[in-house]
């Protein structure tokens, strides 16, 4: 349990840039230690985008959850928070101060195009399993068809995706 | 007379700080409800934020502005940076953890509630499908994102290269995630550096 917590703390230290981080780096640290399977955690990512609140608490909870009840919710949720916490009301100051100088600059230039290579990481790794989720044969058209009418949506709903998120549950229910 | 005006100045001091300041409650319940109606998370809690606190007086709109950019760039979610930083611009310590206990707590309850009943849930079969659905527009979404973003970010040859290394190495390569993130303050550092150094030579 204490491992688990570390892990969170880790990973909400190292989400930088937003909660989309938080799915690759929960992906592999989660799943690839074998914590919970890689299907049940595309599950959890798809309550975590349709339920309210920032989605790596969403997320965080809900693996806490799963591992060991309301309490490791409660403790992960918690421990992912820390970093944040922490850092920003210890910091602030100093961030402030130093956000334009020239190595923080820098800093962040490779890290924000560090974190597109990861967010690309995991849309691949769930597009895999969306598309292909038993090998090339398993491809089916239905799923290509529906993600060109939910990307159309998308265009025309951008501002509200729950909106898209709603589509493409009802969409669901209705073809696969 | 002179003890009369400090005292009527301690007076309006006592009077407008008790006046100008939130309660702690007030501050729980404002980021509970923001946390209970963006969808999302971070950024698209930003509007709400904007009518919800700064049309209030609570705080003005260039600092939230400011905050809103350290937010961004300091580590963690954007959610719980901005929720710290107003929390502790209203009352300090004690409103931070108030804004944050109050924003998360929406996500605790609903999420503890869906799991402690997912496994019934996920036996019914209509659910299965709604979320493959669902699931699909989470592949656009993050598609999305790396488009919105790498528009941003992405400002040349050297970056574009780097994010797709940093692609390569985590995907086929299995390189820990949390490795090709300190790489990039590795290789911001040695670029600055090299910068500094070339603008020093002139």
């Amino acid at each position: 349990m204490i491992e688990i917590m570390f892990l969170f703390f880790y990973i909400g230290l190292f989400t930088i840039g937003g909660g989309m981080v938080a799915i690759p780096l929960i992906q592999q640290q989660i799943v690839e230690r074998g914590l919970i399977t890689e299907e049940f955690f595309h599950v959890i990512i798809a309550i975590a985008e349709s339920t309210p609140g920032p989605i790596g608490i969403n997320v965080a909870t809900y693996v806490g959850y799963e591992l060991y009840g309301i309490i490791g919710a409660i403790l992960t949720t918690t421990s992912f928070i820390l970093p944040s916490f922490l850092i920003v009301s210890l910091l602030a100051k100093i961030i402030i101060k130093y956000r334009n100088s020239l190595l923080v600059v820098f800093w962040f230039l490779y890290l924000k195009a560090a974190v597109i290579g990861l967010i690309l990481y995991a849309t691949v790794n769930i597009g895999l399993k969306v598309y292909i989720p038993n090998g090339i044969e398993s491809f089916d058209l239905k799923v290509l068809g529906l993600t060109v009418v939910l990307a159309l949506l998308f265009y025309l709903f951008r501002k509200k995706p729950i909106i898209v998120i709603i589509f493409g549950a009802i969409l669901g229910m209705l073809f696969l | 007379m002179n003890s009369f005006s400090f005292y009527l100045k301690l007076c309006i001091i006592i009077f407008v700080e008790v006046d100008t300041m939130v309660s702690l409650i007030h501050i729980f319940i404002t980021f509970f409800k923001i946390g209970l109606f963006t969808f999302g998370g971070g950024l698209a809690m930003i509007p709400i934020i904007k009518r919800d606190i700064v049309d209030k007086g609570w705080i003005e709109e260039e600092v939230l502005a400011d905050y809103i950019a350290v937010a961004q760039v300091a580590p963690g979610m954007i959610a719980i940076n901005i929720a710290t930083l107003v929390g502790n611009h209203l009352r300090g310590r004690k409103g931070s953890l108030a804004s944050v206990f109050g924003v998360a707590l929406p996500s605790l309850i609903i999420i503890t509630l869906i799991a402690m009943f997912s496994d019934a849930f996920l036996q019914i079969p209509l659910v299965v499908s709604a979320l493959k659905g669902i699931l699909i527009v989470v592949v656009i979404l993050l598609a999305y994102a790396v488009y919105s973003l790498g528009i941003k970010a992405i400002k040349n040859f050297y970056l574009l290269f780097y994010a797709i290394l940093v692609f390569v190495a985590v995907f086929f390569f299995n390189v820990s995630t949390i490795l090709a993130l300190l790489s990039a303050f590795v290789i911001g550092t040695i670029h600055a550096f090299i910068l500094y150094r070339k603008r020093a030579d002139q």
